[in-house]
């Protein structure tokens, strides 16, 4: 034992020392240092007359750009799939893609690297990071690089894609992955308890009935086996976004129009924490700590989530996935979400990176890209060719996705949207987890959204 | 305590002490099950087919055994080459940091000069600072240094920790100075003390410190993960966060991952535990 002991002890400190001493990188190949010659005549150096050389037309060497992503498993897939085909198509042009981290983690590299003037050339970016970093000059304008591409059709963008990377009236990211929050739902947990699969819960009070007859205790103990419903409630795992689609059913708005004050804790922000709250603690029907893969597994009946998670849940739960509308409060809403491209400031070239955005937004690109995730089309010849009609044809689930853009209402772009979002959303996560009251927590959070909007 | 006085006490003190022995063996069970726990529904998850991972009720022994799980989760990601990496990271990181602590807790436990307590006291703050903050001052360094993207940006930063400082200072404190002496009188120069007198007998305490300070840089992932870009210099944390997604988690793959890339840590905390456990004992050290 004792010998085992020391050599692993040696053999630590030698690896360490190894791999301290040895440029860790990809070992470089040193370039063969020719020998001095055996006489040591020092030779003249006899001048060379500089021959001109004949302008051949050398192929210049394709330019490298870094890519920034936050898709693991097998969306992760999809993307460097996509990336692949465009380094194929391109022979110019290489783009290096990395895995960052989730979205929250990608975005504290992507600041450090920023401060740091270590930026990748391209980074994928929430769309509502948009405003920060083009405030703070860290991306290049995208309207810049599309005014001088005679093949941009902004027509064939939606409207709300093109909002989602618009700062202050310009295009500052292009949008790329598109998509809303949908209610999805277990036809067979349906047809369990009685309930038509054909027909979702439409309303509120619906939701909350629904909810409450796919809410079971099997085993009797007080808590509920299989939950009606779950959606993220906690503020570091974004459960804003989703209270905003609440916020808006109950016809209510952030914020004032000029951005200077805070709308969110008036009378539908308060109905719509309230509503959330019953949910928890009233109907019992939505868990604090929802079991993890919970819809996977048929312990929870219904979610709201992504359109972007709509292949995957096809792909666990199949013919049983049900997609339906949010249930509407007063008005039907959603909220959009998403991720854009960004070209960073420091991109080494410019142009080149313009070509691989242009070229991951493109219609045929982001037909493959739909198709294979779930995210809604950005472009409306997407949705009508004929590829996209087929796949209609065959997944109709997805014509849920498209259909409900209509009632999708985009974040706002403005710099304190990070920051204020955030206060919304501890708000809220506090109420709902301390039973707190809606009007006092909501006021308390307004009071410090709006000191962040006077900056 | 002899045998033969235990043997006189009253029958109903020795049936005491049984069941208070009794008692303290079924709370460390309880807390060995807890422990233990996440490591085997990790093992049985691993060589579960993926469809059997979250059925209710649990089943802890799979059936079939899947070891396909295992060169798959090898294959998902390139784990060799994380593997590599990390252990790279992870074995120099703790070799650099255990040099530079042992040198300066000897320092601060042993020689003389002004504001030597102060020096320490601001060492020891340093611990009070939350990484995030030191992270972009840090980040700046390393690219001045055009250390963005290479192990050393990873390792280097990992070598000066007060922890360690720290915790060999209070030890090295705890030995007889009279050892030194004697040392001194046949002519043994510091550093020669150092390694011939003060190492041998901190053994205990410095494997503890080795492999608290490679679990740590084993499992690190942010650090790496900010100062690292190339896919293929990445290390296991970052790899397994690949095969992660909020839906389609292959949990049998994920679970198969983390358990090869657990093993290092096992193997060395078995290979280290006797020195660990006296080190415990011998420096009153909680853990």
């Amino acid at each position: 034992m004792k010998v085992l002991y020391r050599a692993l002890l040696v053999l630590m400190l030698l690896a360490g020392l190894v791999a301290a001493c040895a440029p860790a990188a990809t070992p470089t190949p040193v370039p063969p240092t020719p020998k001095p010659a055996a006489t040591a005549t020092p030779v003249p150096p006899t001048p060379v007359p500089p021959t001109p050389v004949p302008p051949t037309p050398t192929p210049k060497p394709p330019v490298k750009l870094t890519l920034w992503h936050a898709y693991s498993s097998s969306t992760g897939k999809a993307f460097e799939a996509l990336v692949a085909d465009f380094n194929a198509t391109h022979p110019n042009i290489i783009i290096e893609p990395s895995y960052g981290g989730d979205l929250w983690t990608m975005r504290d590299k992507l600041l450090t690297a920023i401060a740091g003037n270590a930026a990748p050339d391209v980074c994928q970016i929430d769309q509502f990071w948009c405003a920060e970093l083009a405030d703070a000059k860290s991306i290049v304008k995208m309207s810049d690089l599309t005014g001088k591409d005679p093949s941009f059709d902004v027509m064939d963008l939606y409207d709300k894609a093109l909002e989602t990377g618009t700062y202050k009236g310009q295009l500052w990211t292009m949008p790329f992955s598109f998509s809303n929050v949908v209610l999805y739902y277990n036809k067979a947990l349906f047809r369990a308890a009685g309930l038509d699969p054909e027909k979702p819960p439409q309303t509120w009070d619906e939701l909350v009935e629904y909810g409450k007859k796919l809410t079971v205790d099997t085993n009797g103990d007080g808590t509920p086996d299989q939950w009606g419903l779950s959606f993220v409630l906690k503020a570091d795992q974004g459960g804003v976004y989703y209270w905003l689609a609440s916020l808006w059913q109950a016809g209510g708005k952030l914020f004032n129009d000029d951005y200077t004050k805070s709308l969110f804790n008036e009378q539908p922000g308060v109905e719509a924490l309230q509503y959330w709250i019953d949910l928890v603690h009233k109907h019992k029907i939505v868990p604090l700590a929802p079991p993890d893969q919970g819809f996977n597994n048929g312990l929870i009946a219904m979610t709201w989530a992504s359109t972007s998670s709509l292949t995957r849940y096809i792909g666990v739960l199949k013919d049983d996935l049900g997609v339906a509308f949010m249930p509407k409060g007063k008005v039907a809403a959603t909220g959009v979400g998403g991720a854009n491209l960004a070209i960073m400031s420091t991109a080494k070239d410019k142009e080149a990176a313009y070509e691989f955005v242009q070229w991951m937004t493109s219609a045929e690109t982001n037909l493959k890209w739909s198709t294979t995730t779930g995210y809604n089309p950005l472009r409306p010849s997407v949705v009508n060719s004929a590829a996209y009609k087929e796949y209609l044809a065959k997944e109709p689930r997805a014509q849920v996705i498209i259909d409900q853009m209509r009632y999708a209402v985009v974040r706002p772009n403005i710099v304190a949207y990070s920051a204020g979002s955030r206060e919304i959303g501890l708000a809220v996560e506090e109420a709902v987890f301390g039973q707190l009251d809606p009007k006092t927590v909501l006021d308390a959070a307004a009071v410090k959204v709006d000191a962040m909007l006077k900056q | 305590m002899t045998h033969t006085e235990r043997a006189r006490q009253p029958w109903w003190m020795r049936w005491l002490r049984l069941v208070g022995r009794l008692a303290i063996y079924l709370i460390l069970l309880v807390g060995a099950v807890t422990m233990l726990v996440p490591f085997l529904w990790m093992l049985s998850s691993a060589l579960k087919p993926e469809a059997q991972v979250f059925v209710l009720p649990p089943r802890l022994i799979p059936n079939p055994v899947v070891w396909e799980n295992l060169r798959a989760a090898w294959h998902a990601i390139p784990m060799a080459r994380y593997y590599l990496n990390s252990i790279a990271i992870a074995v120099a990181a703790a070799a650099g940091q255990l040099l530079t602590s042992v040198l300066a807790a000897y320092v601060f436990a042993r020689l003389e000069f002004p504001a030597k307590n102060t020096l320490f006291l601001v060492f020891l703050a340093t611990m009070m600072i939350p990484s995030q903050v030191t992270m972009i001052p840090l980040f700046l360094i390393l690219r001045n240094l055009k250390w963005i993207d290479t192990f050393q940006g990873v390792i280097v930063p990992a070598w000066f920790h007060p922890f360690g400082i720290f915790l060999l200072r209070q030890f090295f404190l705890s030995l007889p100075r009279e050892l030194e002496d004697a040392a001194r009188i046949d002519g043994c120069s510091r550093l020669g003390i150092l390694y011939r007198i003060i190492l041998p007998l901190a053994k205990p305490v410095l494997s503890t410190l080795a492999v608290f300070i490679f679990m740590f840089e084993w499992n690190n992932f942010l650090w790496p993960l900010i100062v690292l870009n190339t896919p293929a210099k990445y290390t296991l944390p970052i790899g397994l966060a690949m095969l992660r997604a909020e839906i389609d988690t292959e949990w049998s793959i994920l679970m198969a991952a983390t358990l090869i890339s657990t093993l290092p840590v096992i193997l060395i905390f078995l290979v280290a535990q006797k020195q660990i456990v006296k080190s415990v004992t011998m420096t009153g050290l909680k853990m």
